[in-house]
């Protein structure tokens, strides 16, 4: 089966990609891990609901972590081949297009160590400042400086990787960095 | 029979109460005048000075008796289960007596908000009420409003009954209150006096400007030292801590986890240091026995695989909440008072004696007097600024240590470094956690409110402490925190001699500083808290000239807080398994009314999702629903570890307890 979008990330980002470009006429896989933090901020939204819906449209769902990514390169920028997943070992999923919707720190689309913040699938760019001393303010209720941090995009919304964009690979939600998503 | 009743605390009992008693005795309006004498827990705060609530009951007695009018004194409300409203007394009442007819009387003041009472409708339609005037109020609209009611039984004012001027407040506020000790400061020391002086019979009153446990008592390592880390150089410390040891395990085994400890020489120690560390701790009495790397490796796999020697001791976790508790817990059951909110205004004095202390009720919001032939200064980090009132001083060198609270047991055993101390070098397990300590830092005394753990402090934790078990790299750090320790200067000290010591020392404040009535007992450690209480109460038996022999290293404690598997009711708090049951035990036993109050009683908060997702639950239950401080106070601990799992959790918390924010920001965006 070949898929013009493979969305990494089956939370509430990657499901209303999905069900959108379903609805546009395209084939589409969610390759998911189940987590989604969207419970927490918005108790009335269901996960379940939603991923019916979008295999009720003729969307395929996939239990699975996406572990990295293949990239070519040329003078445009870079394009991604194809991924390699968890349960799959060296069996290649591509597509035209992807779409990375793995949330923030809490769903593992960013991880933290006290030096650094790094976007942990395929490795894009990722605004943070400092370290770790320098993400947090002391007043819990002021604004956090981590809660901005995520994958850079350009006015597309196309992933940056080594500071030029990947020109297949589209980022939306909270995975990505607070400044260019508005 | 008809039978008037005469609800109150009668906190104290005054010519108000007789004068409205010998009015209804004169007109014969009743068979029988009954007063009933409310109790209130020990540790209900706010209330007042005499709350011990058998003295009121007897009070109320002699007081009566002393009028010759016939009025009976009732302890029903005693054995009545809480909360005790009044109807569910009054019901109480129907039942147990059913030939007798039930009338309630109260002031006019209380009949202003008598509708806003628990069933006040059902209340109003059961039972009649009589209503005697109090100056001020103005009863009248209210009666005739409350007996417009449909169904209402009646409401009878007695318009011409004698108005007393005096209130049991207006008394409270200029009486001084007497007693044989005055104890400043509710953590582990000052509970441990309150509790000897109890136990040797002296009337002891403590009072703490806060909650029990906020300073060093509740921030520490809960490490019940064997005394090993203290043989190489402080052979005294080092016996009192190994004699402690053994005590504190026979009088309160529910409050320690008596896994041992080791001391591992690492390739970059020297290994020298561990033969002379073995012979120090045997001169000492403490068992310590070199044994074989492997077999460490054996009985904790945690440890560092690379040691090159091992000496196991008998060191031990302790619970410090718990063992705080339990032992104002006791203290107040054998008829000490423990005043929490209660802050030192000044010293009463006579000359340069100390005679007692002026507190303000910070929950009652009111001055109380208290008056002792000794007051004993417990106030641990803030004894010099007790001191400086009676114009004494004492040179407290306030020393912050830093720890870090890791999410899973990862040692079963206590893990030393077997070297001179240093930072991070204790690995101690508490519970389900595992705590690392510490650090070193002089504070000037102006820096001591805003004392927190810093980054750079745990870097250099993790640095070091990761070289004790390697495992702690790839464990959840749930946070960070800070307790100052109250380490002080010897000079004058009872037997002492200079500098600076973990040890305690005792000062009688009338030989050192010519301040009869005063005494300090500071330094320490939380685990030798039994026997400075045990040395001060001595001192002051000697004072009193009352000569008792204590016994505190033979009376076990109570369970405080009462195991988990006994309470009931929905779980609360998934972490720490606190259900509904416990948490309304805390409140109406143990005086809880804050979250934080709650936490220090009950664990609630203190587990792996550091109370986001049960301080919400737990706050409706409490008298102060306040949630804000309580996230705010978790975050400062969360903050200086915020990467890895600590920042998933610090994001969720984010978007749980902004949600309101993250809202508005959506749709104006």
């Amino acid at each position: 089966m070949t898929f013009d979008t493979i969305i990494i990330g089956g939370g509430h980002s990657g499901l209303r990609k999905g069900v959108s470009l379903l609805k546009e006429g395209q084939r589409c896989l969610i390759i998911s891990t189940g987590e989604s933090s969207r419970p927490f901020r918005d108790p009335d939204w269901s996960q379940e609901i939603e991923r019916h819906y979008f295999e009720d449209l003729g969307g395929v769902w996939l239990d699975d972590r996406v572990l990295r990514g293949v990239f070519e390169s040329d003078n445009e920028g870079d394009m991604l081949l194809y991924v390699l997943t968890e349960k799959g070992g060296a069996k290649a999923l591509s597509a035209e297009q992807f779409i990375l919707a793995t949330g923030s720190f809490y769903g593992g689309g960013l991880a933290a160590d006290p030096l650094h913040v790094w976007e942990p699938v395929f490795g894009l760019d990722v605004f943070a400042e400092g370290a770790h001393k320098d993400w947090v303010n002391p007043d819990f209720f002021a604004p956090q400086p981590f809660m901005e941090f995520g994958v850079r995009v350009d006015a597309q919304h196309r992933a940056m990787r080594n500071g030029r964009p990947v020109l297949n690979l589209l980022a939306f939600g909270s995975v990505v960095c607070a400044r260019d998503a508005r | 029979m008809k039978v008037a009743l005469l609800f109150g605390s009668f906190h104290p009992i005054h010519e108000g109460h007789l004068a409205i008693l010998r009015y209804l005795a004169e007109h014969r309006l009743a068979d029988e005048l009954r007063l009933v004498v409310s109790p209130q827990s020990p540790f209900k705060q706010g209330r007042g000075l005499l709350d011990n609530a058998r003295e009121r009951l007897d009070a109320a007695r002699v007081a009566v008796e002393k009028t010759g009018l016939p009025v009976t004194v009732s302890d029903v409300e005693f054995a009545l289960p809480e909360p005790r409203y009044t109807i569910d007394t009054l019901r109480y009442l129907v039942r147990t007596e059913p030939d007798n007819e039930f009338v309630l009387v109260m002031g006019g003041d209380n009949v202003v908000s008598l509708e806003h009472w628990h069933l006040a409708d059902e209340l109003l339609r059961e039972f009649e009420v009589w209503v005697y005037p109090r100056p001020g109020t103005d009863a009248r609209p209210y009666v005739d409003a409350l007996n417009a009611r449909p169904g209402v039984r009646g409401i009878t004012l007695f318009e011409d009954a004698p108005q007393n001027p005096i209130s049991s407040t207006e008394i409270r506020a200029r009486q001084i209150l007497h007693y044989d000790v005055i104890i400043i400061g509710g953590g582990i020391t000052g509970v441990g006096v309150a509790r000897d002086c109890a136990l040797r019979g002296l009337k002891a009153v403590l009072v703490e400007r806060d909650d029990l446990t906020v300073g060093a008592s509740g921030r520490n390592h809960g490490l019940l030292h064997s005394g090993a880390r203290y043989a190489m150089g402080d052979a005294e410390s080092a016996r009192e801590c190994i004699g402690e040891n053994r005590i504190l395990k026979q009088i309160a085994p529910h409050c320690i986890d008596p896994c041992d400890g080791l001391f591992i020489t690492l390739p970059e120690d020297d290994l020298g240091y561990q033969r002379q560390f073995v012979a120090a701790c045997l001169a000492a009495g403490i068992d310590a026995e070199a044994i074989d790397p492997a077999e460490a490796r054996r009985i904790e796999p945690s440890v560092n695989p690379s040691l090159v020697g091992a000496v196991l001791v008998p060191d031990a976790a302790v619970d410090p909440f718990r063992l705080v508790f339990a032992n104002a817990l006791d203290a107040a059951a054998r008829g000490a008072e423990i005043l929490s909110y209660h802050e030192v205004r000044g010293l009463r004095k006579d000359g340069r004696r100390i005679v007692g202390i002026d507190v303000w009720d910070v929950r009652g919001k009111q001055e109380k007097h208290l008056e002792a032939p000794v007051v004993v200064n417990a106030a641990g980090t803030w004894a010099g600024q007790v001191a400086a009132m009676a114009d004494a001083r004492i040179t407290m060198y306030p020393d912050k240590g830093t720890l870090l609270v890791f999410g899973t047991r990862v040692n079963q055993l206590v893990l030393n470094r077997c070297r001179p101390s240093s930072d991070a070098d204790i690995l101690v397990p508490s519970g389900e956690t595992t705590i690392l300590g510490t650090t070193s830092q002089r504070l000037e005394p102006r820096e001591i409110p805003g004392a927190r753990p810093t980054p750079e402090e745990v870097d250099l934790l993790l640095s070091e402490g990761t070289k004790l078990a390697p495992r702690l790299l790839q464990t959840r750090i749930l946070r960070a925190y800070s307790g100052i320790r109250p380490l002080i200067a010897l000079e004058g000290a009872e037997g002492g001699g200079r500098g600076i010591s973990r040890s305690f020392v005792l000062f009688d404040h009338e030989r050192r500083d010519d301040v009869p009535g005063l005494i300090t007992i500071a330094g320490g450690k939380m685990m030798t808290y039994r026997l400075m209480a045990e040395r001060t109460v001595d001192l002051v038996c000697r004072k009193l000239g009352r000569e008792v022999a204590c016994t505190t290293a033979q009376t076990p404690l109570p369970e405080a807080i009462v195991r988990p598997e006994r309470f009931g009711g929905a779980v609360i708090c998934e972490c720490e398994n606190v259900r509904e049951d416990e948490i309304r035990y805390a409140i109406d036993q143990l005086g809880a009314r804050t979250l934080l109050d709650l936490r220090r009683r009950t664990r609630v908060g203190m587990g792996s999702c550091q109370g986001q997702l049960c301080a919400l639950r737990a706050a409706q239950m409490l008298p102060d629903p306040d949630v804000h401080s309580f996230i705010n106070e978790r975050w400062k601990g969360i903050y200086p570890v915020a990467w890895g799992e600590a920042l998933r959790e610090a994001q969720l918390a984010q978007w749980m307890y902004k949600k309101s924010e993250n809202k508005s920001r959506q749709h104006s965006s």
